[in-house]
């Protein structure tokens, strides 16, 4: 197992650095002089050379490059231009809000995706089943813009049962900030309660028609038992795996919905940073994501690795 | 088969299931009217700026079918104008990451070697990345508007091709009837263009209409953030965004544009689905795609 | 309690203050001033318990036990440690102009302190009642250097707990505040105060109606108008108008040619843009006056709309770019304004930025016209006038180096006397919209709205709170 932990660590370093060099390409070579962006175009040539020398904007680009992922490896991602705060201090800040809101909707996906793909799978070819498959289809095909706006109109405008936006944190007001997750994360939820109740659905169909449950099935088991203790453990394998490979898509939903609901979370961060071009902020949280994204795959495969007997090292 | 250098046809059974299929009933129709108001966008372009600022947030009528928006036009004419922008998505965007991609897949998987070592993880390292959060990364350096928001989604687009064509290539390469033709002699391009080429349109074709449903998602997305398309440009995703203000009290100006992207999405997946439903259905081999 | 507030400050330290009268709400969170201006243009002491005027000075007599909120004293050597911080250039203050008129700070004793003129100010006290005047601990200053902008330390009567950029900015009671109510009762009554930045103005409301925050900054008319049945949420005019403009850029073409600023001005129909962005809940006036203020002149007449005009005098292809800050209604302002100008034959691009970036642009004068909007009326025209038209102002947009402008606004903020200074107003304002510098949009309306169960939210002239006295009744 270590030595496979291993191995798997050693592939995410090539994948960090092509990470690392795209970001460093993109926000750092592309876009025009970084001075004019922190001291305005009327700042004179002396304080816009002092800031290139103190940014390291004169060394090379290979330096700058050593530079910028030396600091990133040592939590240090630099400065904001807007604000001039710590960029680790200001994803820090944000982080929760993010992870808070993912673990919940992750939550919402077991409570919700697994047993609506087992009702399918074992309801297979009746009308639940039909109508089960058409509502994941449309809900795999909805903005998450799209949907926030209509749950925010029907429950935190119409009905007024939840709050439409805003953040508490936890740490002030647990059920409040509990209040204020529930619409975002039903949102954001969506489409891999979708996706897990689809794959749920296809694994434990394929696991239902194989030797062994059939034969449980004719010595008798229940039909309830059969779903749940045989087929189900081998189902939910190739669900686990399905469930990391949407963490991505995860963060993508999260960004867009953060902004509807105005959640203070790493989405909100990065699309404002836009806004204000603070781009060591960008780049500092998107590195952050990213890193995140890796990590939480990389655990997935380890679950993958214990869940599947059939998996040696 | 062992000496032809072509694949046997099978579009007129492929055809036949895809008739029987509901999804591709449903999907066609909603392809083919996106492509119709995306045409008869050009021709929209005095309507879709026509303000009038004494029917502001009107509800239906006669005049303007789905009501007014925040500066008086209408919503009807707006929605059909903004298809051209998802239009664009599907075919540029996706198209460009299609034929880069491929290439890219292609070389990648013939040549293998360091070629492919490098190319692969240049992928890897490309998909690491949340599609979103990659397009607006690049949104970010490039500086908000469509044309940007098109190169951003062509971006994140292309090494999922790359990835998927890279390895039915590695599949391919091994079959007799591509060593038969390396034998007698047929060079490299050749090869990859008319020999492997044809073989991976249909698992292509589904590849692409699942891509560009996610790529209007994105870009709708993009636009919602204010990042994509600029006004006066009508585009759906900008559109619901700006409905957002008025959920309330004129949720036309959101919801329609807004079902129309569900619809048009919901299009291309059904239709991803059917096809290969139908491949599948007619080739010996099932291969995994997604 | 929470308040929702939709202009996120740059800083908190009141000499690097911008332009944005808003900031003014959350400065007086943290800082006093020497003396306050009343609603009626009075003043009252505040840091100060008296003053006295002469032509060339003005003496005050310090309250005295006030200490700073790390604890240092407040007294006359603070006050002038923050004076000549401002006039120092070094510091490169965007307050240093207000204060032109002082030769030098003088302390006198612990708690006399003497502002020694070189001529006569007579708004040296209303700026003293401003940010100019809002004192700030000289040792938190020296402690934390750079930071100080996100660690404010004064003697207000709230205590800096904590900033999170763009999300929101939390305070707690200064317990050992100097001030009590007129029944005698300690201030401030709040123990904590939450500043949430929101810039969604339907969030803003919704917000409000739900609870989420008790006080909000300023919601667009067509936000307030659906509260207006709301029992739970208070409305009241107290006068405030939100006044929109353009501003052109003079530095560049095409609107360093008068020609051309004045077929932007016929381009655009002011009263199609009010009904869009302000529904019905707006005034057209010429410029930042009110139709209360006492230098309002009715003789001063817009520009009018004016199409063919403006067609006739855009003959070759003319691209501008219009900035606009990325805030309900200002994006369809700038939209609005686009097809008005597309349809007079300009070629218009419009960019939607975060409102600092777009101060950032018009700072640099890298733009053609921005879209923006400041809250009139402010405790003295001047104070409208000066940081946007006379060469050196701070929010110059323009870019005008107008001496003709220079004078007369100098002329105005010169003298107390109001029949001159009336005249001199008119004449500023006729200046501005003959040279067609401008396009001054609609005035919006902007009541204070609040829960009803938020009581004792005390504002300035200009309508900016206090709140110190505010309290929560439950």
């Amino acid at each position: 197992m270590t030595a496979y932990l291993i191995r798997r660590l050693a592939q995410l370093v090539p994948v960090l650095i092509v990470v690392s060099m795209v970001l460093f390409a993109l926000l750092r070579l592309l876009p025009g002089d970084p001075t004019t962006e922190i001291l305005g175009q009327e700042a004179s040539e002396a304080d816009r050379a002092a800031l290139r020398a103190d940014l390291g904007l004169d060394d090379p680009v290979w330096l700058q490059y050593l530079n910028w992922t030396g600091g990133a490896l040592t939590g240090d991602l630099g400065r904001s231009w807007l604000t001039n705060e710590p960029v680790g201090a200001v994803i820090l800040d944000r982080l929760p809000a993010t992870v808070e809101l993912g673990l919940i909707a992750i939550v919402l996906t077991v409570l919700i995706g697994l047993p609506a793909g087992i009702i399918a799978a074992v309801r297979s070819r009746t009308k639940t089943d039909a109508v089960m498959t058409t509502a994941s289809v449309f809900a795999l095909s909805t903005p998450h813009f799209y949907l926030a706006a209509l749950l925010i109109l029907v429950f935190g405008l119409w009905l007024r049962i939840l709050p439409p936006s805003g953040y508490v944190p936890f740490t002030e007001d647990p059920l409040q900030n509990l209040l204020h997750m529930v619409l975002p994360a039903i949102t954001i939820g969506s489409t891999i309660i979708a996706v897990i109740m689809r794959q749920t659905r296809g694994s434990l169909l394929a696991a239902l028609g194989e030797d062994y449950v059939r034969t449980a099935r004719a010595s008798g088991l229940a039909q309830r038992r059969i779903v749940t203790v045989y087929a189900l453990r081998n189902a939910v394998v190739p669900v686990v795996t399905v469930a990391a490979l949407q963490i991505g898509a995860l963060m993508s939903a999260t960004v867009v919905t953060e902004a509807v609901f105005t959640v203070p979370g790493m989405g909100t961060l990065i699309v404002n940073a836009i806004f204000s071009r603070d781009l060591p902020i960008v780049q500092g949280a998107v590195l952050v994501v990213v890193v995140f994204v890796l990590l939480v795959n990389l655990l997935a495969d380890l679950v993958y690795a214990r869940l599947d007997p059939r998996i040696t090292y | 088969m062992a000496m032809t250098t072509k694949s046997p046809p099978r579009e007129r059974p492929v055809l036949d299931s895809l008739r029987r299929d509901r999804r591709a009933w449903f999907a066609l129709p909603v392809l083919a009217l996106l492509v119709l108001a995306a045409a008869t966008a050009p021709f929209l372009d005095d309507a879709v700026a026509d303000t009038d600022t004494d029917n502001l947030l009107a509800g239906p009528s006669a005049a303007h079918l789905l009501g007014t928006d925040e500066l008086g036009r209408d919503i009807l004419v707006r929605v059909i104008a903004g298809a051209l922008v998802t239009f664009e998505v599907a075919t540029i965007a996706v198209g460009l990451a299609l034929v880069l991609g491929t290439a890219l897949g292609l070389v990648a998987g013939y040549r293998g070697g360091w070629v492919d070592s490098v190319l692969m993880r240049v992928t890897d390292g490309l998909l690491a990345f949340p599609l979103l959060v990659l397009a607006l990364t690049v949104v970010a350096a490039l500086g908000p508007g469509l044309r940007n928001a098109l190169i951003a989604i062509a971006v994140v687009t292309t090494p999922r091709f790359a990835r998927l064509v890279r390895g039915e290539v590695l599949s391919l390469r091994t079959r007799e009837w591509v060593s038969a033709a390396r034998i007698v002699g047929v060079g490299t391009p050749t090869i990859l263009v008319r020999h492997l080429l044809p073989h991976l349109a249909g698992t292509l074709l589904v590849f692409a209409a699942l891509q560009a449903s996610t790529a209007i998602m994105a870009e709708a997305s993009l636009s919602f953030l204010g990042l994509g398309v600029q006004p006066p440009q009508p585009g759906w995703g900008g559109m619901v965004a700006s409905g957002t203000a008025h959920l309330d009290s004129t949720w036309a100006l959101s919801v329609f544009p807004g079902l129309a992207i569900l619809l048009t999405i919901a299009a291309f997946n059904l239709l991803a689905d059917a096809v290969r439903d139908a491949l599948d259905a007619h080739r010996p081999v099932l291969s995994p795609i997604r | 309690m929470s308040v929702g507030f939709d202009n996120e400050p740059t800083t908190l330290d009141p000499a690097f203050s911008s332009q944005i009268s808003s900031d003014r709400s959350v400065l007086n969170l943290f800082y006093d001033t020497l003396l306050r201006q009343n609603r009626d243009g009075g003043f009252v002491p505040a840091l100060a318990e008296k003053w006295e005027a002469e032509p060339r000075a003005l003496t005050f007599t310090l309250r005295t036990g006030v200490k700073f909120h790390d604890g240092t004293p407040f007294d006359a050597q603070a006050v002038a440690a923050n004076i000549n911080r401002v006039l120092d250039p070094a510091t490169k203050s965007t307050k240093t102009s207000a204060l032109s008129k002082v030769a030098t700070v003088q302390v006198v004793d612990t708690t006399t302190v003497r502002f020694n003129l070189k001529d006569p100010d007579p708004l040296l006290l209303v700026q003293l009642a401003h940010e100019p005047g809002m004192m700030v601990s000289p040792a938190a200053l020296k402690a934390k250097g750079g930071e100080y902008g996100r660690n404010p330390v004064g003697t207000g009567p709230f205590t800096f707990d904590q900033w999170r950029s763009k999300v929101q900015l939390t305070v707690n009671r200064n317990t050992s505040y100097w001030a009590k109510d007129s029944d005698g009762n300690q201030l401030p009554r709040l123990d904590k105060v939450v500043v949430r930045f929101i810039t969604e103005p339907k969030v803003l409301r919704t917000e409000l109606a739900t609870g989420g925050v008790q006080l909000v900054r300023a919601l667009p008319p067509e936000e307030f108008a659906q509260l207006a049945s709301d029992k739970q949420v208070s409305m009241e005019d107290v006068g405030v108008r939100r006044s929109y403009y353009v501003a052109l850029n003079t530095t560049r073409a095409p609107f360093n040619d008068p020609k051309m600023r004045a077929a932007f001005t016929a381009a655009v129909d002011r009263s199609a843009i009010g009904k869009v962005a302000a529904s019905d809940q707006f005034d057209l006036v010429p410029s930042f006056a009110t139709k209360k203020d006492w230098y309002y002149d009715d003789s001063i007449t817009s520009p009018s709309f004016d199409q063919a005009a403006a067609k006739a005098a855009v003959t070759t292809p003319t691209s501008i770019t219009v900035l606009a800050r990325r805030r309900a209604p200002d994006p369809t302002i700038a939209e609005l304004l686009q097809a008005q100008l597309s349809d007079a034959g300009f070629t218009v691009k419009s960019e939607v930025l975060e409102l600092q970036t777009q101060l950032d642009r018009m700072r640099k004068q890298d733009f053609d016209a921005a879209v923006l909007v400041v809250d009139v009326p402010r405790l003295d025209p001047s104070l409208v006038f000066d940081p946007y038209f006379t060469s050196k102002g701070s929010n110059n947009w323009s870019g005008l180096t107008d001496s003709t402008l220079d004078d007369v606004l100098l002329l105005a903020r010169s003298t107390d006397d109001k029949v001159v200074r009336s005249k001199a107003y008119g004449d500023v304002q006729r200046r501005i919209l003959d040279q067609r510098y401008w396009t001054f949009l609609h005035q919006a309306k902007s009541p204070l709205i609040h829960r009803t169960a938020l009581k004792g939210v005390v504002l300035n002239v200009d309508g900016q709170w206090r709140l110190d006295e505010a309290y929560l009744d439950r």
